[in-house]
């Protein structure tokens, strides 16, 4: 039976083409980080490579969560659409575990095609980023193929948690022989997050300030720790900060618009904390790291070598790249997310055109509950990264205003680019919705 | 507080309030609305009937501006009297139109599941420009006369079907429509909860003057309305009114 069903997996465009594009769009870019990361990796240079080994896995770490979820986002559109199958199956009564193996089947077989497609994105987009210059002379199309063997094992990994979150999207929705719906349970979140979350940072912050550190590499470790611990804390308490913040959104809101927007986020904070807050760390480590930068850049350069020179570059450069891809793996994390909830939402929002709700109305719930939750998300990362390096922000502040501005400025192109990743989705909304209007 | 009822001047009873001409609507090469005309008046309650294709969805869609015809007007007078022409215009202005002047009930509710029941009524008044509390607490008032007082801050998942359904005629109602319109709106329910569902359903709309158009394939929904419209092949093969009390069925 799974073999007949997935014969007819590729024969409908519309069930295929926008997991596919979208599993396409997450392996492509998430291959062509691992590629940039083994690029520094590979340095020759004992000294170099030494240095750019830390920063290229500072920079995989800050990545990991927005392509978590990324790779999440990419497998929920996945998830679609295969619903009026399921509950047909179900109708004729196939077991829990005859359905179980076959959205894994799918799952696997839509994901292995779109992580084909990323493999050539990641290929065809090699000379393009080739061209950055790191350590010295630019990337090049060989500093960023990862070979046979590493781009297999890369992919391989890619199909693994495409299966993972295939699973646990089904745990999401129960399937009846009526239909597929989405278990309407608002997710809740714990307080205590945050009580967890703050006694980490004191204990570090304590750790750090008042315990001794005997040797170079305990030193580095604590080190580590004091900008990790924080990053975690943010993660920890987000969605209940984001909850929290919605909650006055929502006793506040004036217009139908901003009522829905705030219940719809209310609804499931640590999913739209999964959407928007991977650039929580990115702006996090953004603000500090630009504004340290910076300082450094407003020494006198005389007392520089050519190498600290090269390496302040590069390091400026790594920090805006990291951000960029931040940036842009949310945005289109929130484009596939929105995607397959206007996909998941179709009947409602058709329903909703049909009783007067206009594009716009529709358009403008959707932008006001990702756009308020990623200012909250900009804000909490921001301010907290002010408060753990309150010297280092404000004496930039001080001494390179330029710079300052431009970490500013370098956020609010990110915001702008989540915002054109919402704008992305409009015609799947207004061909679901409006199409025979 | 503005009670419900208060809230709109009600057309006089008998005098029309919809009226369609020489509707024709045709899906590529299948004609689903050949040449419907129909007139539909304050106070009464119209079923429409037919088989699977006949077009009583079509014409449903036609007639509230969801759908434009090909051919033949579609015009809504108000309650001061103005016309406008449901079949025409812009897909914004149909829209602002069903907005405020149609209601809205379909088979599966279509509530959103986020929102609290009273918030899920007064979406529907917030659109048109009221203020959040002067909605909300006419969605309430709304909620108790159908007989949901207690439950306002229940969401759609925590409801019966039955009150689910009630939820979607008070928002429905709410905005005092002109003219409402129902899809079905027992489809989903058991008999005993199709019953009471119905009864608040015509209660609601005749008794504010407001008349209700209800498409259906169940024969007990259409005998509890005052005028039975039958489609076949997209015309109106029959139009009667009904007696509801001596069962009686007199011709149009």
């Amino acid at each position: 039976m799974i073999r007949m069903l997935l014969s007819r997996v590729f024969t409908d465009r519309s069930v295929w083409l926008l997991p596919v594009a979208g599993f396409a769009l997450t392996s492509g870019i998430g291959l062509m980080v691992f590629g940039g990361a083994m690029y520094f990796y590979r340095l020759q240079d004992p000294w170099l490579a030494d240095v750019y080994f830390v920063y290229a896995t500072a920079a995989l770490i800050l990545l990991v969560i927005p392509m978590l979820a990324l790779m999440h986002s990419a497998a929920r559109l996945l998830a679609r659409r295969r619903d009026e199958r399921l509950a047909a199956l179900r109708l004729l009564g196939a077991g829990s575990g005859q359905l179980r193996r076959l959205v894994l089947a799918e799952a696997g077989t839509l994901a292995a095609a779109g992580i084909a497609g990323g493999a050539l994105l990641y290929t065809a987009l090699m000379p393009a980023v080739g061209l950055l210059p790191f350590a010295g002379s630019p990337m090049g199309v060989d500093g960023l193929w990862l070979g046979p063997g590493l781009l297999a094992a890369a992919c391989a990994v890619l199909v693994v948690f495409a299966f993972a979150a295939a699973l646990t999207g089904l745990r999401r929705v129960e399937i009846t022989p009526l239909g597929v719906r989405t278990r309407q349970v608002s997710q809740k979140v714990w307080w205590g997050r945050a009580v967890v979350a703050l006694a980490g940072v004191v204990v570090v912050f304590v750790l750090y300030v008042f315990v001794p550190v005997p040797n170079e590499l305990l030193a580095a470790v604590v080190g580590f720790a004091f900008l990790a611990v924080p990053l975690l804390a943010v993660q920890l308490v987000g969605p209940w900060v984001l909850k929290l913040v919605t909650l006055i959104h929502h006793r506040r809101a004036k217009t139908a618009e901003r009522l829905v927007a705030a219940r719809n986020v209310l609804e499931a904070p640590q999913q739209m904390w999964r959407q928007v807050g991977g650039v929580a760390v990115a702006a996090f480590i953004g603000v500090i790291a630009g504004c340290g930068m910076a300082l450094v850049g407003a020494a006198n350069p005389e007392y520089m070598g050519e190498e600290d020179l090269m390496l302040l570059g590069d390091v400026q450069r790594g920090v805006w790249l990291t951000l960029a891809v931040a940036f842009l793996m949310t945005a289109c994390s929130v484009g596939l997310n929105q995607t397959a909830e206007i996909l998941d939402r179709r009947q409602l929002y058709s329903g909703l055109a049909a009783m007067g709700f206009s594009l716009s109305h529709l358009s403008r719930i959707r932008i006001l509950s990702v756009m308020r939750s990623l200012a909250a998300v900009l804000l909490i990362a921001v301010g907290a990264a002010c408060v753990v390096a309150l010297p280092i922000v404000g004496a930039a502040a001080l001494t390179a205003p330029v710079a300052v501005a431009t970490v500013a400025l370098v956020l609010v192109a990110g915001v702008v680019m989540i915002r054109g990743g919402m704008s992305a989705t409009t015609p799947t909304l207004r061909s679901v919705a409006f199409s025979h209007r | 507080m503005n009670h419900p009822y208060v809230h709109n001047t009600p057309p006089a009873l008998g005098s029309p309030v919809l009226t369609a001409e020489g509707l024709v609507k045709t899906y590529g090469t299948t004609c689903a609305l050949d040449g419907v005309s129909l007139q539909v008046r304050a106070g009464e309650s119209v079923a429409i009937m037919g088989p699977s294709g006949s077009g009583k969805t079509t014409l449903m869609h036609v007639l509230s501006g969801i759908l434009t015809p090909d051919a033949g007007d579609v015009i809504l007078r108000g309650a001061d009297g103005a016309e406008v022409v449901v079949s025409a215009g812009h897909a914004e202005a149909r829209a602002r139109l069903r907005r405020e002047q149609i209601g809205f009930v379909f088979q599966e509710g279509l509530l959103l599941p986020e929102l609290t029941a009273v918030e899920n009524v007064a979406v529907a008044l917030m659109l048109s420009g009221t203020a959040r509390k002067e909605a909300e607490q006419q969605a309430a008032a709304w909620l108790a006369r159908l007989g949901l007082a207690g439950m306002e801050n229940r969401r759609p998942g925590e409801l019966s079907g039955g009150q689910a359904q009630r939820v979607a005629i008070a928002r429905a109602q709410v905005t005092s429509p002109g003219i409402v319109f129902a899809d079905e709106p027992t489809g989903a329910l058991d008999s005993a909860t199709s019953e009471q569902v119905l009864h608040a359903l015509l209660a609601s709309t005749v008794s504010r003057g407001a008349p209700l158009v209800v498409v259906t394939h169940d024969a007990d929904v259409a005998a509890q309305c005052s005028r039975l419209v039958r489609l076949e092949d997209g015309r109106v093969v029959s139009d009667t009114l009904q007696e509801h009390a001596g069962g009686q069925v007199s011709a149009r």
